[in-house]
């Protein structure tokens, strides 16, 4: 190799640092929750309604509307305000299909195989929560992940 | 002296010099040969009630102190089996089968490998095992490895030494949430292993070699029907 050959590879190589730096966004998401945060829902929701999560990234301009349903007659009795988890009266086949809105259930099947035996009776919320900094369920490894599924797999000899 | 009674005479001193040699090298665990014991330990992996979680093989790490990057118990899935959102998957275990006619224990030359006469339990002796890797060669069901950490050969030994020792079930079968794992005395008749053996059928891998193992699977009735 000649010495300007050299000197090529290292320039492209620095040329090609420079664009990847400069193609990452420069801050971080917690100063991108603002808009959600601002939602109107948040006067009462203040305690319950706080959305740190992945899902509150500006980029994806998320409102809390989007995933659990038009406001309607809310707070008032009989309404269609979507709610997530096991304690939901929300029909399970309803949760999900929020969910499925976005995501893939191939991808999903990818991250992780469970996905497609839960695809019935199982809702998303009843393992992964939106709401804080970080799903406790992605926290989960080795025998965590093991246990949690004895939650409600167990059974009684 | 004549020929043939020198030769009578030599051999009788080849057999008394070999029988000694014998009682010297036999292992431990060959004296109770002879006694017929009421013991004879066996699993049942249910694969319907299986749902692949590997609490099983946390717990075995856990408890019999296997390092990372191999493992005695491993539930190997396959699937998924049907359409979305209608899927399922088959688990089946794999483990030491503790065969009967145990083709690890015929190969190994310095007896670590052995047979427990009073339990049936195929077992490692640690301090006899050399490394020399010829039971992980003969074993038909390739669950056998070299531990990294104590360089000898190892595999589930149905927590003899852990769990059994203490008067306890083996580590998987305790932690197995759905009671998928049963284990227990094949020679007693109202232990949960029997019951289960008679009233489900069940198969156990590769008879056909001869080796009368140990492990018995129920098979999966779920999805598409396998000939
Ligand atoms: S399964 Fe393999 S290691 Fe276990 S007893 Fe049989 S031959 Fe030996
Ligand atoms: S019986 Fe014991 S050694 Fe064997 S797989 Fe289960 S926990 Fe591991
Ligand atoms: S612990 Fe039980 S249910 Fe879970 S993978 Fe093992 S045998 Fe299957």
């Amino acid at each position: 190799m000649s010495i300007t050959n050299r000197y090529g590879v290292v320039l492209l190589y620095i040329v090609w640092f420079v664009l990847l730096w400069v193609s990452f966004p420069s801050h971080s998401f917690a100063k991108e929750t603002k808009t959600i945060a601002d939602s109107a829902c948040l006067k009462c929701h203040k305690r319950n309604g706080q959305m740190l999560g992945l899902h509150a990234n500006e980029g994806l301009a998320l409102t809390c509307e989007d995933c659990h349903g038009e406001k309607g007659k809310h707070p008032r009795k009989g309404t269609a305000i979507i709610t997530f988890g096991a304690k939901s009266d929300t029909p399970v086949k309803t949760q999900a299909e929020q969910c499925l809105a976005c995501h893939d259930h191939q991808l999903l099947a990818v991250a992780n195989w469970t996905h497609n035996v839960h695809a019935k009776g199982v809702s998303c919320g009843q393992c992964h929560q939106l709401h804080p900094e970080m799903d406790p369920a992605l926290l989960l490894l080795g025998s965590e992940l093991s246990q949690s599924c004895a939650k409600c797999h167990l059974t009684d000899i | 002296m004549d020929n043939s009674k020198r030769r009578f005479l030599k051999g009788c001193g080849g057999v008394i010099a070999g029988m000694s040699v014998y009682t010297v090298t036999q292992p431990p665990q060959a004296n109770t040969a002879e006694q017929v014991s009421e013991l004879k330990y066996a699993m049942v992996h249910d694969e319907n009630l299986c749902i692949g979680c590997n609490a099983c093989e946390d717990a075995c790490r856990k408890v019999n102190n296997v390092p990372d990057g191999v493992t005695r118990v491993n539930i190997e899935r396959s699937g998924p089996f049907g359409e979305y959102p209608n899927q399922s998957y088959r688990f089946s275990r794999h483990s030491c089968q503790h065969c009967e006619a145990a083709p690890c224990v015929k190969v190994c030359p310095t007896g670590a490998a052995y047979i427990d006469e009073e339990t049936g339990i195929v077992a490692v002796n640690e301090d006899r095992c050399v490394g020399c890797q010829y039971c992980i060669a003969a074993c038909p069901y390739q669950i056998r490895f070299i531990n990294p950490e104590t360089r000898v050969a190892d595999k589930c030994d149905f927590c003899q030494q852990t769990q059994l020792s203490e008067g306890l079930l083996p580590a998987c079968v305790l932690a197995c949430p759905t009671n998928a794992l049963v284990f227990g005395n094949l020679k007693d008749p109202a232990s949960a292993l029997v019951k289960t053996l008679k009233s489900k059928p069940t198969y156990r891998d590769k008879v056909d070699l001869g080796t009368r193992p140990k492990l018995f699977h129920v098979r999966t009735i779920d999805g598409e029907i396998v000939l």
